[in-house]
């Protein structure tokens, strides 16, 4: 049995393409507010690997569906003939000349393809639409009807009323704002419209569904590779014993800086690539440099707050004393303990904001074999909130992204005004304390990535956790 | 084995070495770092499907899949690469041959005139090969004991930079194709150079122990040959007073107590360190001899304790150095590929089946129409009276029609309505087009009035080509828009782009509001 295949028609501009661009999550589906942009019929299969499970088709809109109908009612000679006489039209006009975009339209469904007549739930229904739908009543196909309110649901019981007298199944779907739960239950119900499709579009659901947390996975993966290549970062000069390294601290710190706001670039443009948004051009809201990766409100927003740090550098602190109070067969009485806490909580406190790191060393040796005395640095950071706010902006443009259809086509408002500190960088207690563990070790690894990179699949576990726990997505 | 340049991928061969399959991982991953996401997911399925046995282990996977993906270009810069590596362990090893053979030469130089001082022997073999030993242990130290060491991570820094420094230097006398060979398979991208560091440090610590291993075995075979072939004296001299034949017989006790059990031959005894003692007044005067000449059996009983000592103290650490290196390469070789992003990334990509819901085809579109010129209101003015044609029942309000056009456009508007358009047959349109041609003049205004909300189809511009035709050159006609409540121009711009499509230099398109009449 071959895949079913869903044909997309409708009066023009009534968002077919948005349908087709959202189902399909293909942002090259031209969307315009100018009627007749689509001309051609275009395929949009649906494969797993090699095997096709369904396909959409996008077709152009009704231009003379009076005028066909009338053809067809001029052939008619009893019902059963009428999807025959389709196929005839079809046939006859194949050559193009006024009935292009019919036979554009109707030559996939008279081969086979279901019908999904699309119209704009956010205008009134009129008398235009019936030779449409009569048109496709004649070709026999099993048939869906789609409201797809384009801005607004106002006319949306007006159209349930007049499809549901030509349509035995008829739903709603907004193409720009539906979640993604919406867009899998209008697939089953695709199934609903002939036997025999329900177990592939069942099985093209189930696929969709692996496929998603595939997806997530995939941004995990690219989150988790940024967290690492930003703790692991540094960047530095080398110098002979007598020079001064104070001309280069400022030019080493913005270097630094620079790269990791490139990293979390890279890293945005890799999980919009991973849903399938190859074209999204993106917004931060405010002022650019004042909403960037190191202002103090970027840090309120999404780092961890002073108490929390503290607390996490407290219990850091007091693991590390406990060992040395372990060794010294209880005589320390917990004193180390003790004092890990207050100087882990101390570390933690003062890392709740961003501080230059930049540090001189010297290269023993180095300078015998001609080659440098000392080296000025700048990371690998050990400031404890540094992931914290990277992964809370990450986890914050992962739910936007993720919860955008490809028919949307504004840009990506990453508007951090309309959230309240306190959601965004507030991660379930389980993930917390996994995630503190995960940094600390990675903090050990003293900048090495190949020490760190170790932590890599434990990491992407955790991250893809949170972003499937994420409370701040708009729409999933 | 990866196979060599055979550009055809065939089918995979069970057992790669793992350096080998450690620079096709790194070729690879710079290869696909530039690929998109979709592309390599799609490759990496379809060589999925082509492994004969899922159940294989991850890295006999991931070997699988480098054969199946390695470009002809990156078998033949493995090829190079590794005939390169071959190459410089090779010179390596010659120039510790070389090396050994010379400094056993000059050091173990002998013409008869003055016996073979034993100290500076066992500072060169046993001494500095132990100093040496030392550095490699520093370079060999974990980043855990680095961490706890003051001031090792440079050291370590600083000793590999020379042992790079010397690598390289030699790398010049390789041919310019493998050198590009290996800058290409070393010299890489940020991320996987830096993951990928461990197994480079280890190839450059095993080569440089091969060399020591060579340098070794080069200064006993000399030693060896001279001992053999030509008679040999040894003795041991010292200017300062403190280097008694005690202190050194308990030297040569220590040094020898690795063999002293099997092999106490090597162990020369207090009497034979007394007597071999050397002082090179006058003629020389050896330790206790009454007439200041030893005896030749006696001088050359040193021998076999520096032959065991060059093999105890040189040979033998160096060859536990290189098993060491080679353990350690194949260690860090095995955890790269293991966790290399790459390798870890082409399993999943393997593992989960590629989805692809996209068009596979590019779109056609039809271009931007040209923007319509300006059809402001004097236009639209007749002298004479308006004919109205209703458009797909846009409007079944007469009253508020009728009065909303003749504010609007300043005419008389005839009280009878023509209807066409959907809901009605192409017959009742002709009918329609009759009946206005037949109610108008040169004067007159035909306006027809339509949906803003709903687009211009062919039909509508069928239909207004068709009534142009029949009432002729002359009469204006207006398509006027009705707007939904709260609606923008947006939709009545669309109408009049299209109905610009036509040409007709008498036709305007204007929005209408039945409530005020005003429009633009």
């Amino acid at each position: 049995m071959s895949a079913p295949v869903f044909v997309v028609v409708g009066h023009p501009n009534k968002g077919k393409s948005s349908i087709v661009s959202t189902l399909a999550h293909d942002d090259t589906v031209v969307v315009a507010p100018r009627p007749g942009t689509t001309i051609a019929a275009r395929s949009f299969p649906m494969r797993v690997d090699d095997e096709v499970l369904y396909t959409l088709v996008d077709t152009p809109g009704f231009q003379r569906a009076r005028r066909t109908l009338e053809w067809l009612q001029r052939e008619e000679s009893t019902a059963a003939d009428h999807p025959a006489l389709v196929a005839r039209f079809v046939h006859e006009h194949r050559d193009g000349g006024d009935f292009r975009d019919e036979v554009e339209l109707l030559t996939p469904i008279v081969e086979g393809g279901g019908i999904l007549y699309v119209v704009d739930g956010s205008k009134p229904y009129g008398p235009e639409y019936e030779a449409e739908m009569e048109i496709l009543r004649w070709t026999g196909r099993p048939s869906m009807g789609l409201i797809n309110p384009i801005g607004s649901p106002r006319y949306v019981d007006e159209w349930e009323a007049a499809l549901g007298q030509y349509f035995r199944i008829v739903r709603v779907l907004d193409a720009v704002q539906a979640r993604f739960d919406q867009r899998v239950d209008l697939l089953r119900a695709f199934g609903q419209m002939r036997e025999e499709w329900r177990a592939p579009m069942d099985r093209a659901v189930e696929v969709l569904l692996r496929d998603r947390g595939r997806r997530r996975r995939a941004a995990a993966t690219v989150i988790t590779d940024m967290l690492l290549e930003m703790m692991t970062l540094n960047v530095g000069r080398n110098l002979t014993a007598h020079e001064d390294a104070e001309p280069y601290r400022d030019s080493l710190e913005a270097k630094y800086k620079d790269r990791l706001r490139e990293l979390e670039r890279e890293a945005r443009r890799a999980v919009e690539r991973a849903y399938d948004h190859h074209d999204l051009s993106r917004r931060e809201s405010g002022d650019a440099i004042e909403r960037d990766l190191f202002s103090p409100e970027t840090w309120h927003l999404f780092g961890q707050s002073k108490w929390r740090l503290a607390v996490l550098g407290a219990s850091s602190g007091v693991v590390a004393g406990g060992i040395v109070d372990a060794s010294l067969a209880g005589i320390g009485f917990g004193v180390f303990a003790g004092l890990g806490a207050v100087a882990g909580g101390a570390v933690g406190w003062q890392a709740a904001e961003w501080s230059s790191s930049v540090r001189v060393f010297q290269l023993p040796g180095m300078e015998r074999i001609g080659l440098a005395g000392k080296r000025v640095q700048v990371g690998p950071t050990s400031n404890r909130n540094l992931p914290y706010v990277a992964l809370g902006r990450a986890r914050h443009h992962h739910a936007l992204v993720e919860g955008r259809t490809h028919a949307q086509r504004d840009e990506l408002v990453v508007d951090h005004e309309n959230e309240k500190a306190g959601v965004l960088n507030r991660f379930p207690d389980n993930i917390d304390k996994r995630l503190e563990k995960i940094f600390h070790r990675i903090r050990r690894a003293d900048g090495r990535y190949d020490r760190a990179v170790g932590q890599r699949s434990e990491m992407i576990e955790i991250v893809d956790e949170l972003l499937e726990s994420d409370p701040t997505a708009p729409s999933r | 084995m990866l196979r060599g340049s055979d550009p055809c991928p065939d089918p995979p061969t069970p057992k790669s070495p793992l350096v080998q399959t450690w620079l096709a991982l790194a070729l690879q991953t710079r290869r696909d770092e530039v690929r998109d996401d979709a592309d390599l997911r799609a490759r990496d399925r379809a060589v999925a499907r082509t492994l004969p046995d899922s159940g294989r282990g991850a890295r006999a996977r991931i070997e699988a899949w480098l054969e199946a993906v390695l470009t002809a270009e990156d078998r033949e810069t493995i090829r190079r690469v590794d005939g390169g590596l071959r190459a410089l362990r090779l010179l390596l090893s010659v120039i510790g041959l070389v090396a050994g053979m010379g400094t056993a030469a000059v050091v173990f130089y002998y013409d008869g005139s003055q016996p073979i001082n034993v100290l500076p022997a066992l500072a060169v073999f046993v001494v500095l090969p132990l100093l040496t030993l030392l550095a490699f242990l520093i370079s060999a130290l974990p980043p855990g004991i680095l961490r706890r060491v003051p001031g090792s991570a440079g050291l370590q820094q600083s000793l590999l930079a020379l042992g790079s420094a010397f690598a390289g230097a030699l790398l010049r006398l390789l041919p310019q194709r493998v050198r590009d060979a290996l800058t290409q398979a070393f010299g890489a991208g940020r991320a996987h150079q830096r993951l990928f560091g461990r197994v480079q440090k280890w190839l450059l610590l095993g080569a440089l122990q091969r060399m020591a291993v060579a340098f070794h075995v080069g200064a006993i075979l000399w030693f060896a040959a001279r001992v053999f072939v030509t008679d040999l004296g040894f003795t041991w001299s010292a200017t300062a007073e403190a280097v008694t034949p005690d202190r050194v017989h308990a030297f040569v006790q220590a040094l020898a107590w690795p063999w002293h059990a099997w092999a106490p031959d090597a162990v020369p005894s207090l009497r034979d360190v007394a007597a071999t003692q050397f002082f090179r007044l006058g003629s020389g005067v050896v330790g206790d001899a009454p007439t200041g000449a030893a005896d030749p059996t006696l001088l050359a009983k040193w021998w076999k304790f520096l032959l065991a000592a060059m093999i105890t103290y040189g040979l033998f650490p160096r060859i536990l150095a290189s098993i060491l290196s080679a353990w350690r390469l194949h260690a860090a070789a095995h955890w790269t590929i293991d966790h290399a992003p790459a390798a870890r990334d082409a399993l999943d990509r393997m593992t989960a089946p590629a989805v692809h819901t996209r068009a596979r085809e590019d779109e056609r579109t039809v271009p931007e129409r040209e923007a319509p010129v300006d059809d402001g209101a004097a236009d639209t003015h007749a002298a004479g009276h308006a004919v109205v044609v209703v458009w797909s029942a846009a409007s079944d309000d007469r009253a508020r029609l009728t009065a909303a056009i003749s504010r609007r456009f300043e005419v008389e508007v005839d009280a009878r309505l023509h209807a066409a358009g959907a809901g009605r047959s192409t017959d009742d349109d002709r009918r329609a087009i009759d009946e206005v041609a037949a109610d108008v003049d040169a004067d007159s205004l035909i306006v027809l009035v339509v949906k803003s909300w709903e687009p211009a189809t062919m039909d509508a511009l069928d239909f207004v080509r068709a009534l142009r035709r029949r009432v002729g050159d002359g009469p204006r006609i207006v398509v006027a828009g009705l707007r939904l409540d709260g609606e923008g121009d947006e939709d009545v711009e669309q109408w009049r782009l299209r109905m610009k499509t036509l040409g007709d230099p008498w036709l305007r398109t204007v929005a209408l509001d039945l409530e005020s009449g005003a429009n633009r």
